[in-house]
Order: structure tokens, then C-alpha cells, then sequence
């Protein structure tokens, strides 16, 4: 599976692109808001999104991934908040799943691989 | 009180003043000379011309200074950042069983990078990084036993023992949360938040009891502990002051601690304002019906205070009776804007056919206007 990973945190950056690469799947990581708007115009298999970006909100690319670019593409989002209204909008603007910090990578693998599954 | 590098700096800075003062003061003393005669014009031009090199000295000096520091600092940053990145990759790579362990001892960055992962996993990953922290003999706490460390090394060990998360490092925490300084003890309630489990717990909260944290950090202080909040919120409610109740109320609601619903119905006889409306709002947000306590509900109705209006109207809907129909249905006329609105959405979620019917027929305008704007809303 070709994976978009949206995250500036460096340690989970490299945690995820490891864990990813480990199970056969092709991680291209993306640090800032910016160029992750860029990316989000090639077609993914899934995406991994965190919502603190440099730059801008992960929300907002999510917004623009279902409504402008009107794509379906499974998002998992990783996010260290973890406010009810975080979740609530994330779950709203269509993330498939909401997983907050502290996170392990083999359930973060799991649930990807379901909601890739099932598409 | 020093930061680093900041010792340096203000020994220039007095250099520099230093430096001033003599070139300022060699020419006050020489021109006032003049004027009465008493030394040549030879003599003056030679100390301006010396005050004016002192002077470029003193700026060369401060400029060098600051040009170096960030020169500095610069490639000191980046060369970190690189070691730091490296050995992220080294134990990420061991974690995965991709490569071995690097044998420890471990430079600083290697530190920072076990903490930052120790931080951001759970499950198995987390406990093995534990272990691997436990190894590197970390130098936290010998910085906290010490009695000449600096506050910001102490801040820096506090923060670094939050993100290791090691459950025999609490005993280290808990005696700051009784400093003199607020700034050490509210890192150490972060701290000991962050790292106190099972028994641990209880201990912290003993502790808390005694830290006289002002009530926003103490309510931070309880989200940090997640589940793991009951015991402590128990305890602030039996014997904490009014400040410490409100916080451990606002974090039932918020943490959504339904069992500890029942303890907060006391509450709603709280004089304290502040303390009712914690309570109001923590039972709201657990949508726990007040039952037993609706003649203090229509009390806080009527209360000259909006926002204890504003939180009983939310409040009143959760009760599903013909009393809080009644008492919505009067509260759509009350003069505050956020008490109509509350009534309404309260009306639209216990039966929306009044809502329409107070759209048609309340008899205040501004009443019939709110509920027909919640109506449309809410189609």
C-alpha cells in the first residue's frame, strides 16, 4: 500500500515510516502543511494525518481532501489532542479513525489495513 | 535565575557599561575643566578622541558578541538536531529488531530521542523503551537531590521525568510539589501526573492537597491523569479547599467520570457561585439527570447571575418531566440572550413539539424568536 504519512513530530515520524516499511507497505512522509497539500492531489492508499502541522491544521487538509479533491481515501488520524470536539470534528470532516498519543503501531497498522480492506 | 549562556552575556554588558561610564566620565570631568580654564584645548581633544575609541570598543564588542552567539548557536543547533535525528533512527531501528542496541553510555541526544519515543508509544514499545531509559542512568535524579542546581536544571529533569513516565521516579517528584517556588511546584504536579500509578496515586494526591496549586493547574494537572483521576478527584472533594473542589468538578465532567456522578449532586447546594456552576456544568456534561434537586434547579433559574441562569436552563432538560417543560417554557421570556438559547435547545431535545409551539404562541417576542431560530437551526 502506498501511504501518505502527514507528521512534523520527528520520533513519530520515523516510529511510523519504520513500522510501515516493516510490514511491506511504501511510507512517503510529508512534514508541513504545505507540502502536504501537494501530496494530497496524488491518489493514496490510505493516509496517516497528525492535526498540529507547521503551517496549518490537519483538519483543513482534511477538509480539503473529501471536499474540494472529493476523495475517499481511508484517513487515519494521530493526534496528541485529545478534546471530545477534536474527535467530534475530525470524525465529522470524514476520518475513518481517530487515534491519540501515546500509540501503538501495530494497532495504528491494524486499523489501517481494516479500513484499506473494506474500501 | 540564569539561563544558559546568559552569564557571559551579562558579564559583556557590565564590561560594556564599564567602558561607558569611564569614556562618559573622563569627558564630563575634562570639559568642565574647560570651562573654567583650568586644562589646554590639547588635552580635551585627546579625551574625546579616547571616550569615542572606548565607545567603538564597547560596540565592537557587543556586536562580536551577538554575531557569535548566533553563529554559534546556529551550527550548535543543527549539529544536535543531526545526532538527535541519528539516534532516533538507531533505536527505532533496535525497537523494530532491525539492528542491535547501541551498548550504552549515551550522549545527550540519545537521551532526548529515548525520551521523545517513550513519549509518543504505547503497549509493549513503551515498556522496552523504559527499560532502555532505566539503563542510560539518567542524571535527573541527582539534579533534583542537589542542592546546587540551577531552577531551569530542575525544570528540565522535572519535564524529562514526565516524558519517561517511570513509576519509582515519583518519590523524586513529590517532595517539589511542596516548593517554594510555583513555577518547580507546578512542573512537579505535571510531573508526578504524568508518572504516578496504582498506589502512587494516592500519594499524589495527598500531595496535591498540600500544593496549594491555583485552580486552572490543578485542573490541567487532573486531565493529565486521565483515568487514572478518580482517587484524586475524590480526595480534593472530601478535603480540598473551594478552589480544589471546583477543579476536581470541572474534571469529572470533562473526563466524563460517571461514577462519580452521585458525589457531585451535594454540590448543587454550593453557595459559592463558581462551585454551582462546576457543578451544573460537570453534570451536563455527563448527561446525569439532578434528580432530588429540582427546586434548586428553578433557584438557580431565577438567579440574578446569567450564567447560573445560562447552566441551569442546559441542566433542566436532562430532568424529562412536565416540571422542566414548565420552567423552560418561562425561561424562552428571560431578558438574557444565552438563557433563551439554552431554554430553546433544552425545549428542542425534550419535546419539539412545544418548541413549535412556543414559536407560535409564547407570549414574549423575543422568546417566539429564539425558539423559531433553534427550530431552523436545528432543520
Amino acid at each position: 500500500m502506498r501511504i501518505l504519512v502527514i507528521e512534523d513530530d520527528p520520533a513519530v515520524a520515523k516510529v511510523l515510516e519504520v513500522a510501515l516499511r516493516r510490514s511491506g507497505h511504501e511510507p512517503h512522509l510529508a512534514k508541513d502543511f504545505s507540502s502536504a497539500k501537494a501530496h494530497l492531489s496524488q491518489e493514496w492508499d490510505a493516509i496517516v494525518l497528525d492535526l498540529n502541522l507547521p503551517g496549518g491544521s490537519g483538519l483543513e487538509l482534511l477538509r480539503h481532501l473529501r471536499q474540494e479533491l472529493r476523495k475517499s481515501t481511508p484517513v487515519l488520524v494521530l493526534s496528541g489532542l485529545k478534546q471530545e470536539r477534536s474527535v467530534a470534528e475530525a470524525l465529522a470532516l470524514g476520518a475513518q479513525e481517530y487515534l491519540t498519543k501515546p500509540f501503538s503501531p501495530g494497532e495504528l497498522l491494524s486499523r489501517l489495513e481494516r479500513y484499506v480492506a473494506a474500501r | 535565575m540564569w539561563r544558559r549562556g546568559e552569564r557571559l552575556y551579562a558579564l559583556l554588558v557590565f564590561l560594556v557599561v564599564a567602558l561607558e561610564a569611564v569614556a562618559l566620565g573622563g569627558l564630563v570631568l575634562v570639559f568642565s575643566g574647560r570651562l573654567w580654564n583650568l586644562w589646554g584645548y590639547p588635552l580635551a581633544q585627546r579625551v574625546l578622541l579616547e571616550a569615542l575609541l572606548l565607545t567603538g570598543v564597547a560596540l565592537a564588542l557587543l556586536s562580536a558578541y551577538i554575531l557569535l552567539y548566533h553563529g554559534y548557536t546556529q551550527a550548535r543547533e543543527s549539529q544536535e538536531r543531526q545526532a538527535y535525528e541519528d539516534w532516533l533512527s538507531r533505536f527505532t531501528q533496535a525497537l523494530f529488531g532491525e539492528a542491535a542496541l547501541p551498548p550504552p553510555p549515551w550522549p545527550r541526544p540519545a537521551l532526548e530521542a529515548l525520551l521523545s519515543l517513550r513519549e509518543m508509544l504505547s503497549g509493549e514499545f513503551a515498556e522496552r523503551l523504559a527499560d532502555w531509559i532505566r539503563q542510560a542512568r539518567p542524571p535527573w535524579g541527582r539534579v533534583l537531590r542537589g542542592r546546587l542546581a540551577s531552577r531551569p536544571a530542575r525544570l528540565e529533569a522535572l519535564e524529562a521525568l514526565a516524558q519517561a513516565r517511570l513509576p519509582e521516579t515519583l518519590g523524586l517528584i513529590l517532595p517539589y510539589l511542596e516548593h517554594p517556588d510555583p513555577v518547580l511546584r507546578l512542573a512537579a504536579a505535571r510531573a508526578g501526573a504524568r508518572v504516578a500509578q496504582g498506589e502512587g496515586v494516592l500519594r499524589l494526591a495527598e500531595a496535591l492537597l498540600r500544593a496549594a496549586l491555583p485552580r486552572g493547574a490543578l485542573l490541567e494537572v487532573l486531565l493529565l491523569l486521565e483515568h487514572r483521576a478518580p482517587p484524586v478527584v475524590e480526595a480534593l472533594l472530601r478535603q480540598g479547599t473551594e478552589e480544589e473542589r471546583w477543579a476536581a468538578l470541572e474534571a469529572i465532567g470533562r473526563l466524563k467520570l460517571e461514577a462519580l456522578a452521585p458525589q457531585v449532586l451535594p454540590f448543587l447546594e454550593a453557595r459559592d457561585p463558581e462551585l454551582l456552576a462546576a457543578a451544573l456544568r460537570a453534570l451536563l456534561r455527563l448527561g446525569y439527570p439532578p434528580k432530588g434537586y429540582e427546586e434548586t434547579l428553578l433557584a438557580a433559574l431565577k438567579d440574578e447571575r446569567e450564567f447560573l441562569r445560562v447552566h441551569a436552563a442546559r441542566l433542566l432538560a436532562l430532568l424529562q418531566n412536565d416540571l422542566a417543560r414548565q420552567a423552560l417554557w418561562k425561561a424562552l421570556g428571560d431578558p438574557s440572550f444565552y438563557v433563551r438559547r439554552a431554554a430553546a435547545e433544552g425545549l428542542r431535545l425534550l419535546d419539539p413539539e412545544l418548541l413549535q409551539r412556543a414559536a407560535q404562541r409564547h407570549p414574549d417576542p423575543y422568546g417566539r424568536a429564539m425558539a423559531e431560530q433553534v427550530l431552523k437551526e436545528a432543520a
